[in-house]
């Protein structure tokens, strides 16, 4: 009968030559008197073997490299994701001015800012590719978005959000207590110079129903020419 | 109120019938089983001394001898013919290394093994265990499970030291070793590879015809 724990490490340490002379006397006539122990040294010494050949057939660096290259790959992406969404953060944060506006700046109605859009966004049953909208390089970008038709609530909060690939997505600016206008749309405006070529999603919730409650509007932005 | 860990290793392992070799009639089935059974043992001896012929010629010496004995009726517990074995075989393999540190000749066994004893590791069967050990070590879920495994069995290191660095208790390192050893096992066993190393018996076939003959004839005499 073997002593599992005690004799895994008495069996390696004799195939291996640690044990004292005493140890190794012990040892081997418990081998004359137990079949067992016999046993189970035959299997730590073919396993040993096993595992010897795989670390010369170099089975664990591979793994070990398969893991680093894995790193390897994703790590640098990870840092640039975060790069990016902090470099972004602190754009969007570092401005003086919002990104998402319920009107026209009054500053900028005196200037007369260059106005792209309407956009209309409305809500459609089935799938459907995101629209294709101009990212003008200057200038405000106006937004309407159609709230879905079962909810009665009379202000709304929009929340745009600019998708990254697998990366974390980058929420670029949030309206609240936006109310219908006349034409049954919700209108809004975003600073174009504060956003980028990409995809976005524009949700689009009811204050009184409350998160989950609305809608979500997927569009992509593209480079537009220059002015 | 007692928790009962039905997935605990336990604390001795009874031998089970089936590991122990049947006695065989003939002193030539004997020395087959003794080269059959026990690849584990001709690997160890290989891997002391580093020379195929050097480790033949021990394993063979120590089956002989055990056969004598058995023959003899000197062997107190029959059943157990593969522990005589390897207690015969480790003294001979002493008596070998105290020669060996006097006449200083293993440098060039040392290059036969690492050159040219590829074909000597087959006949013992390491392919076939380390094709087993793969499979065992893809099945563990669990990467700390593997290291735990490899730092045991390949560097050596202290079961302390793994479990306090691998934070583990010496219960969670027993059940690894426990079922890496039982899965380890049960697919040489699936391959066919416990009992009969096909590879080692047929290398060694030639070899028994002669040698058997040679140990019928002695022990004759003796009788």
């Amino acid at each position: 009968m073997i002593e599992v724990g005690h004799d895994f490490e008495r069996m390696r340490d004799h195939a291996g030559g640690r044990l004292s002379e005493d140890e190794h006397r012990a040892f081997e006539e418990r081998l004359l008197r137990d079949p067992g122990l016999v046993h189970e040294y035959e299997v730590s010494l073919r396993l040993t073997e096993g595992l010897e050949q795989l670390r010369e057939q170099r089975h664990f660096l591979e793994g070990a490299a398969r893991r680093g290259l894995g790193i390897r790959l994703w790590l640098p992406a990870l840092a640039a994701g975060v790069l990016a969404a902090m470099a972004l953060w602190l754009w969007v944060q570092s401005t003086n001015h919002p990104v998402l506006t319920a009107s026209i700046p009054s500053h900028s109605a005196r200037s007369a800012p260059a106005l792209a859009g309407p956009y209309t966004l409305l809500a459609l049953r089935g799938d459907s590719a995101p629209p294709d909208l101009t990212l003008p390089s200057v200038g405000l970008i106006e937004f309407r978005a159609e709230p879905t038709t079962h909810t009665q609530a009379s202000r709304y909060t929009v929340t745009l959000t600019l998708k990254q690939g697998e990366r974390p997505m980058v929420r670029v600016g949030t309206l609240t207590s936006l109310a219908v206008r006349p034409d049954g749309f919700v209108h809004y405006y975003a600073d174009a110079t504060r956003l980028q070529p990409g995809t976005y999603l524009l949700r689009m919730e009811s204050d009184s129903a409350g998160p989950g409650s609305g809608h979500t509007y997927p569009f992509n932005l593209l480079p537009g020419a220059a002015p | 109120m007692p928790a009962v860990d039905d997935q605990a290793a336990p604390a001795a392992i009874r031998p089970r019938k089936s590991c122990v070799p049947a006695l065989a009639s003939d002193p030539v089935s004997h020395l087959s089983e003794v080269y059959r059974d026990y690849p584990g043992l001709r690997a160890l001896i290989l891997r002391r001394v580093r020379d195929p012929e050097v480790a033949a010629d021990i394993l063979q010496d120590a089956a002989v001898t055990t056969l004598e004995k058995l023959r003899r009726g000197e062997i107190a517990h029959p059943e157990n013919v593969g522990g005589y074995l390897y207690r015969v075989a480790l003294n001979h393999l002493r008596n070998h290394r105290r020669k060996e540190r006097t006449t200083q000749s293993s440098a060039i066994g040392l290059n036969e093994l690492e050159g040219g004893g590829d074909l000597e590791w087959e006949r013992v069967g390491r392919t076939q265990w380390a094709a087993a050990a793969r499979q065992m070590l893809e099945e563990m879920p669990a990467q700390r499970d593997r290291e735990l495994l490899m730092r045991f069995y390949l560097k050596d290191e202290e079961k302390e030291q793994i479990c306090h660095e691998l934070r583990l208790s010496r219960e969670h390192f027993n059940r690894v070793i426990f079922r890496a050893r039982n899965r380890f096992r049960e697919l040489l066993e699936q391959r066919g590879l416990w009992k009969a190393d096909l590879l080692t018996v047929i290398a060694i076939g030639g070899l028994l015809g002669a040698v058997g003959q040679a140990v019928v004839k002695s022990l004759g005499d003796i009788g």
